[in-house]
């Protein structure tokens, strides 16, 4: 697979957003107008990148070769909470992450290490998993901007309308996967 | 009212791909509650030892055992469904809503705890979902699902659609909608 169609294909299509539910509850909450994960997404970036390798350097050359498959969970877990923590004494940061974007970052972590099958790979799925992250938490910031100066009823206001936006807007992702001429492109 | 729609809205995360089946939705409750006790028993430990601000830490990593433990008895019991749950079992033991329902037990007791509000939202959302996605349910057993057809005549009026991810949003904004309207015309009635 080209590197463009598995960046689009995780971006888009299958979206670890969408697909599998990885960080929406803080693109939700990160989409309201006072967000602040736009500060810390280069610091993310850099943790999520060097986990990740580091995390599938253990489990391709030392938990798969001697058949410890059990073990591969609780050790990208403990990998992603030592590069963590490890970032945090050199920032000299001392408050705690959110849990919505603990989960996020683990999340990302595991899906780059399940769905890929190399080192590159697995870069490539973390950035279209934070790329997919920063294009919905845009999407649905203009979304809730444009709602909130709309005379909507009262009871749709908020997370109903929300929803079915997000509803809408992943059908219109999904259309990528059917469209004969996104087909052609990427063939 | 205010903590049960924020329950509602942190429950989102895990509720979509893992709502796609009734039996999918039952594992996961499974998994929900034994975390939340084993997260509870585990807390009580630590603080016994008493490691001091890295206390956290090993919570976490208490979590990650227990999430372990909780898939390999699930690959045991249920190989065919875990193989499509496996990386939810991890994520929902790091979830908010698990890590404030231990939090809130440590500090309040029973009296609020949004896990049991989860569980649920979760069962039923997913129950609907699949009702009306697939015109019956499906249960978890050894080979698979056991899939009941309730609903007669689907094939000629049902649609797969709300069974998607598209359509479980838009299901998901009309009963967060409902239970809004609901709220607000109660909440009056008991003014006048």
């Amino acid at each position: 697979m080209s590197t463009v169609h598995l960046i689009f294909l995780y971006t888009f299509s299958c979206s670890s957003l969408l697909l599998y539910g990885i960080g929406l509850e803080k693109t939700f909450f990160e989409s309201r107008p006072r967000g602040l994960l736009y500060k810390r997404l280069p610091i993310l970036t850099l943790e999520l990148f060097v986990s990740v390798l580091a995390a599938q350097f253990l489990v391709k050359e030392v938990l798969i070769p001697h058949s410890f498959l059990f073990l591969i969970p609780v050790s990208i877990l403990c990998i992603a909470g030592f590069f963590q923590t490890v970032s945090k004494v050199l920032r000299k940061d001392t408050s705690y992450s959110p849990p919505g974007e603990r989960l996020m970052f683990l999340g990302s972590i595991f899906l780059a290490v399940f769905e890929s099958t190399g080192y590159a790979d697995t870069l490539l799925i973390s950035s279209a998993s934070l790329f997919s992250f920063g294009l919905w938490t845009v999407l649905l910031s203009s979304i809730r901007e444009r709602i909130d100066t709309s005379r909507l009823q009262a009871d749709w206001n908020g997370t109903p309308i929300v929803l079915v936006c997000l509803g809408l807007l992943s059908i219109i992702l999904h259309a990528t996967d059917v469209s004969w001429w996104i087909q052609e492109f990427v063939r | 009212m205010k903590r049960n729609s924020v329950v509602f809205l942190l429950a989102l995360c895990p509720l979509i791909p893992v709502s796609s089946h009734f039996a999918y939705a039952l594992l996961i409750s499974g998994a929900f509650l034994f975390y939340f006790v084993s997260g509870i028993f585990f807390r009580f430990v630590i603080s016994k030892i008493n490691p001091g601000s890295s206390s956290f830490y090993f919570e976490l990593a208490a979590l990650a055992v227990s999430a372990t433990f909780f898939y390999q008895f699930s690959a045991f019991f249920f190989p065919v469904l875990t193989v499509s749950l496996d990386i939810y079992y991890f994520l929902a033991a790091f979830s908010y809503v698990l890590l404030l329902s231990i939090d809130y037990y440590a500090v309040q007791g029973f009296s609020f705890l949004p896990v049991f509000r989860f569980i649920p939202i979760l069962l039923i959302f997913s129950l609907c979902r699949e009702l009306i996605g697939t015109g019956g349910i499906s249960l978890p057993v050894m080979h698979g699902f056991w899939e009941i057809h309730l609903l007669p005549g689907f094939s000629v009026w049902g649609s797969g659609f709300w069974n998607t991810t598209a359509g479980s949003f838009i299901l998901l904004g009309f009963m967060t909608w409902i239970v809004k309207s609901c709220n607000r015309y109660l909440s009056g009635r008991d003014r006048t």
